[in-house]
């Protein structure tokens, strides 16, 4: 399953559900490799969504304040 | 009496009047009119009746040019301010009577203090009628517009003043523009009174299209304030709805209408300054309002670019509170990922632990083992008392086979 046309909330929201299902131990052993392998890869992809925000405005606060 | 000759009628007539008025005579008249031509002047001289305006007598004199001349130095005072018509006078006159050319009356002295002090007089009377009815500043309280710029002229066309005070409004360095009309009037001379007391009601009558009335006349000494000074004209000004302004050119004195005016000027060309200095005044208050304006508008826009930039940082730390809190949120899932996973995997493990501990202990080959047998009759287990028939063989199984058993008394427990 892709992670490309998430959004931040949307992949939170995957996210949270999972670790839900894990925390309530509702989740079969043999979906457990799939699901363990999706919530890492929603992690990593909200993480470099937050990366990138984090660029994007230490780069406007320098185009603003170029002294900076 | 026998019949005369005009020419024995009028030498009777010479030797009568040189007989009976051998010397000069003071007398008292109005002046009707004065003519000075090549320095000689020539009086009509009237009196009035004191009840009516019917004249009663009327008469012509000269005074020649050498005894003009000679008056003036010796008075240190200039005809004009005397002999002007509709004035009081008296004078010295020599009367002589000429066969050929009549009567006639040679101006020998004039009394100045006489015409001076009844003009004194009148004045005097007039000033005080005016204050008796509230009209001396009558027009000093009439606001005159801040920024005057219609004027109805008050002058001569021919006069120099009028001249001065146009020139000095046109040529003003600033480049206001005024709308001057003038309303032609004598502004010297008995025509004064009623030629400018017509043009204000002129005036009058088109009122709200202009700001100030301005009265100009040339100036110097020698011109004479009591034109300004009657009493009907100065009665008649000080009841205008505009604001009057005089430059009547007197260094010295002021005239009545000057006293009632709105405000009074010296000259024309003060009177001309006078107004490009109140646009002036407005100008630069104008000019002062605006940099004002200005300095507040540059104010505002500081105040505003402040609390943009308060906001503007406040949503700056507000978004990495936002992001480091996400971020340390995704890193505690991580965490917990990994122990949900773990746990999930130990307790699955531990149930399957279970569950081979479970089916080692259910399974029937350990039960065997241990002693426990299992009992069957046809086939079928047999795990209870009531379930044994008494004519039918029972099997006990064993680890290593079976045997047949046969039942006495069954018996249940207690």
């Amino acid at each position: 399953m892709s992670t490309d046309h998430l959004t931040y909330e949307q992949a939170m929201a995957e996210l949270q559900t999972i670790m839900q299902e894990l925390q309530q131990e509702q989740v079969s052993i043999d979906d457990l490799s799939s699901k363990s392998e999706r919530a890492q890869q929603l992690i990593q992809y909200c993480q470099e969504k937050l990366r990138d925000i984090n660029l994007r405005l230490e780069k406007a606060a320098d185009k603003q304040d170029p002294s900076a | 009496m026998s019949d005369y000759r005009l020419s024995e009628l009028n030498t009777f007539i010479r030797r009568f009047v040189a007989l009976n008025l051998p010397e000069p005579v003071w007398v008292e008249a109005e002046l009707a009119e004065v003519d000075e031509r090549r320095g000689h002047y020539y009086l009509s001289l009237i009196e009035t009746a004191a009840d009516s305006d019917q004249t009663v007598a009327r008469a012509q004199a000269v005074m020649w040019d050498r005894q003009a001349r000679k008056w003036q130095r010796q008075r240190q005072l200039l005809l004009h301010r005397i002999l002007q018509a509709g004035r009081a006078i008296k004078l010295q006159v020599q009367v002589e009577f000429h066969e050929r050319y009549g009567i006639s009356m040679q101006v020998v002295d004039l009394d100045p203090n006489y015409t001076l002090g009844l003009l004194a007089q009148q004045r005097e009377a007039t000033l005080e009628l005016l204050k008796r009815q509230g009209l001396l500043d009558a027009n000093k309280r009439i606001p005159l517009p801040m920024v005057p710029q219609r004027l109805a002229i008050i002058s001569s066309p021919v006069a120099a003043g009028l001249q001065d005070f146009t020139t000095q409004l046109k040529q003003n360095a600033y480049g206001y523009e005024f709308r001057i009309q003038l309303f032609p009037a004598a502004v010297q001379g008995p025509q004064t009174s009623p030629e400018v007391r017509r043009q204000l009601r002129t005036i009058q009558r088109r009122a709200e299209d202009y700001d100030a009335i301005v009265i100009i006349r040339g100036g110097g000494a020698k011109m004479d304030l009591a034109d300004f000074d009657e009493r009907t004209l100065c009665e008649a000004a000080a009841q205008s709805t505009l604001p009057i302004i005089t430059g009547i050119g007197h260094e010295t004195d002021q005239s009545i209408m000057d006293m009632l005016a709105h405000t009074a000027l010296k000259t024309p060309t003060a009177a001309a300054d006078f107004f490009i200095d109140r646009l002036m005044q407005v100008d630069q208050h104008l000019a002062l309002a605006n940099q004002q304006l200005q300095w507040l508008q540059e104010q505002h826009i500081r105040q505003a670019e402040q609390v943009l930039s308060r906001i503007e940082s406040s949503i700056k730390s507000q978004i990495q509170q936002q992001l480091q809190g996400q971020e340390w949120q995704l890193r505690n899932m991580q965490q917990q990922l990994h122990i949900l996973v773990r746990n999930r995997l130990k307790l699955a493990e531990l149930a399957l632990e279970e569950q081979i501990k479970l089916h080692e202990v259910l399974s029937l080959e350990s039960h065997l083992k241990r002693g426990f047998s299992v009992l069957t009759q046809e086939g079928k287990i047999i795990n209870r008392i009531e379930s044994i028939r008494k004519d039918v063989p029972l099997e006990a199984q064993l680890t290593d086979g079976s045997t047949e058993l046969t039942i006495k008394s069954p018996q249940k427990k207690k």
